[in-house]
């Protein structure tokens, strides 16, 4: 079993079975996983900002992977150009803690939340529905997705890892 | 002065002591007169740091076309002001990456963690004109320093620490103080006192999560820990080696718009796609030192 690690603001697509995707240390970053159960490719993306249009220019963005909007129609738009089917494939997502502020208005701090928000709306925009989501809270989380079996684990830190 | 304190203070050997050597090294790199020649022989005195830095200035990343073999080399090629960076880098390493059980981080993953907040720190130190980017990187790598004394009460103690965050809705290091009589950054503050530590990096390695308090204690650079403090936050919320104190810390935003900034969700966002795009150095660097 090999693994390949999903930096932030990148996306990765396997066929290869044996290979299990994921995204280390999910703060306010979101990871997305895709898997079509018929052809048996897994995809996925680590997310850390909700939208490319901060930029004047979204084009000149090196890592352009990093926005939601720009990561999911992407990686979903590969996974379809390559033949995967929407009604097989199966999209969950985990991530997005919010802000730990008491205090003040945390709005402008909560990017994990407004990441999550930005997740669900590009993946509905494709026509598809989260399948299993956790989201939220103040722990830190590593997804993973084996790209043989489709199983889905999640590691929230400090808890024992569990399929998802 | 609590038990728990006590104990730490008193048990020497559980000090991580190189860190005085890269202390020692800054410290001679602040003097305009200092030599090649002595800081090489200051460097000599640690056998493990000398062969580790000759690697590092032979590994792929510089690409000197001479081969590198003595300590004067290394520093005439490598210049005074990456110097000290790579020293601390090095010497962090030996010291920080081990597993820290009690906060649930394996094996390399403070070491990583520090690594962001040092180079963070650097980057937040030259957006805002900080007149030390470098001392900036040395705070920002040393801040959560305390964790590897604290973390075996912790681990004893964990249930009661996040009852306390959860009921009664305080950062983790207020519940750490309030559970154990002492927080990572408390600690970490007295050893840094120990070992010598220039003043103004006590200070930020004490006020990281309480930007607010550096502020009526009145220390001497409070920039520095504004800076640290953002950093922090920053290398948390981007996720190498999220502790089991996951993000239960608060962001100062008074600390941060000290620093200049003005405090928006867009700016926000654009500080940290910048961030994001400068990663690749971070682990490169992570991948160079061994
Ligand atoms: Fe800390």
């Amino acid at each position: 079993m090999r693994e390949i690690r999903v930096k932030m603001g990148e996306i990765e697509l396997t066929t290869i079975p044996g290979i299990v995707l994921t995204t280390p240390g999910l703060g306010s970053g979101v990871g997305m996983g895709v898997y079509d159960r018929k052809s048996r490719m897994a995809g996925m993306a680590h997310i850390i900002l909700p939208d490319s249009k901060i930029l004047q220019d979204p084009e000149e963005d090196e890592r352009p992977y990093k926005y939601a909007d720009v990561a999911v129609s992407a990686l979903l738009g590969k996974m379809l150009s390559l033949g995967a089917k929407k009604e097989n494939l199966v999209v969950k997502i985990a991530g997005g803690i919010d802000a730990f502020n008491f205090k003040e208005n945390s709005e402008i701090i909560n990017i994990g939340g407004r990441n999550v928000k930005a997740v669900y709306n590009a993946i509905n925009e494709m026509g598809l529905t989260v399948a299993n989501a956790d989201t939220g809270g103040s722990s830190g989380r590593i997804l993973k997705l084996n790209a043989l079996s489709g199983a889905f684990y999640l590691k929230i830190i400090g808890k024992k890892e569990a399929e998802f | 002065m609590t038990k728990i304190i006590h104990d730490i203070l008193e048990r020497e050997d559980n000090l991580p002591c190189n860190f005085h050597i890269a202390i020692q090294v800054s410290k001679m790199l602040d003097d305009f007169n200092v030599s090649i020649d002595k800081l090489a022989k200051v460097i000599g005195t640690d056998q493990a740091l000398s062969v580790k830095l000759l690697k590092y200035c032979n590994s792929a990343e510089y690409g000197f076309s001479r081969k590198i073999s003595t300590v004067n080399d290394a520093i005439a090629r490598l210049g005074f002001k990456s110097f000290k960076t790579i020293v601390f880098t090095i010497v962090s390493k030996s010291s920080l990456n081990r597993e820290i059980r009690g906060y649930g981080l394996k094996s390399g993953e403070i070491w990583k963690n520090s690594i962001s907040c040092a180079f963070y720190s650097r980057y937040l130190a030259e957006l805002t004109d900080y007149v030390d980017p470098d001392q900036a990187f040395t705070a920002g790598m040393l801040r959560d320093i305390g964790k590897l004394a604290l973390q075996e009460y912790v681990e004893n103690d964990f249930k009661n620490i996040i009852n306390a965050v959860n009921n009664e809705k305080i950062p983790f290091f207020k519940a750490e103080e309030k559970t154990l009589g002492v927080s990572h950054c408390h600690i970490g503050a007295l050893l840094a006192e120990r070992w010598s530590f220039p003043q103004v990096l006590v200070d930020a390695v004490k006020y990281h999560h309480c930007p607010e308090e550096a502020q009526r204690a009145g220390c001497e650079d409070t920039d520095l820990v504004n800076i640290v403090h953002l950093a922090d936050y920053l290398a948390l919320i981007l996720g190498y080696g999220i502790g089991t104190d996951g993000i239960m810390y608060e962001l100062d935003m008074t600390s941060v718009e000290g620093l200049g900034f003005n405090l928006t969700c867009e700016n926000m966002e654009l500080l940290i796609a910048d961030i994001a795009n400068n990663s690749n150095e971070i682990e490169s660097l992570i991948s160079n030192i061994e």
